[in-house]
């Protein structure tokens, strides 16, 4: 049995939960699975431009770790690209280097800068808000 | 709490930046006594280094506890973690100051005249 996958560090939640792909499909087809530490790694590389060592760094993760989800990212990126795929970002084996919380009200996610729990939306104060977990 | 929020122009209804540290300007607001302040970011055309600077004028200058915004580099998030501030961060840029007061129940017209 293969070893269980290293977890890494993830600043903050993705912004969106999916893509959808806009034109003439009746059927849907299936969607991409992309995990978050993927979605991640895509971000820090070709986004912040950092390179492989310094976003190893920040994901706690080894170098080729990286290199390897990198990959593994940009085959299901042009995957679902070309054949025109939802691509559904959620799970993988990840942690978040915050406790992250959504308020429905407002949309916007905030983090807890110590350990208790957080009430209200720093913003509007709702006190609907959930925390943003896996 | 003194929320640091980067926006683009010197207005009550300017949207907010995409980018944090190298915003033209930023709105500090006080969100206890109701009190914004409009200042302009003196870091933003440095071409090295931008958001470390920036960060330290917040936290010395303008003693903020939360930062708002659509996008930050990952330097200023980690930075940001390790001071245990707040980060907020908001869906949409296209949305204005105006409106983020109107969420903490702030009214302009009394906030301005500080």
């Amino acid at each position: 049995m293969p070893r269980p996958r290293q977890k890494s560090k993830i600043q903050s939640p993705p912004r969106a939960k999916a893509f959808m792909p806009v034109g003439y499909y009746k059927q849907q087809s299936d969607a991409i699975q992309l995990k978050i530490e993927e979605f991640e790694v895509f971000r820090l590389l070709d986004y912040e431009g950092l390179t492989q060592v310094e976003a190893a760094k920040i994901m706690q993760i080894s170098r080729s770790g990286v290199a390897r989800i990198y990959e593994k990212a940009r085959f299901k990126l042009a995957k679902a690209l070309t054949e025109a795929k939802k691509i559904n970002i959620e799970g993988g084996e990840n942690m978040f280097d915050n406790n992250w919380f959504e308020c429905e009200r407002c949309d916007s996610k905030f983090n807890s800068t110590d350990e208790s729990k957080i009430g209200a939306c720093p913003l509007c104060s709702s006190q609907n808000i959930h925390q943003i977990n896996e | 709490m003194i929320i640091a929020i980067p926006i683009e122009k010197e207005q009550f209804d300017s949207t907010i930046s995409t980018t944090f540290a190298r915003s033209n300007y930023f709105a500090i607001v006080d969100k206890s006594n109701g009190k914004v302040q409009i200042t302009e970011n003196l870091f933003k055309d440095i071409q090295k280094g931008a958001g470390i600077k920036l960060f330290h004028w917040l936290i010395e200058k303008q003693n903020i506890d939360a930062l708002l915004a659509f996008e930050m580099g990952y330097k200023m998030q980690q930075m940001a973690t390790e001071a245990s501030l707040q980060i907020i961060i908001i869906n949409e840029h296209s949305k204005t100051l105006n409106q983020l007061l109107e969420y903490m129940n702030i009214n302009p017209k009394t906030a301005f005249s500080s």
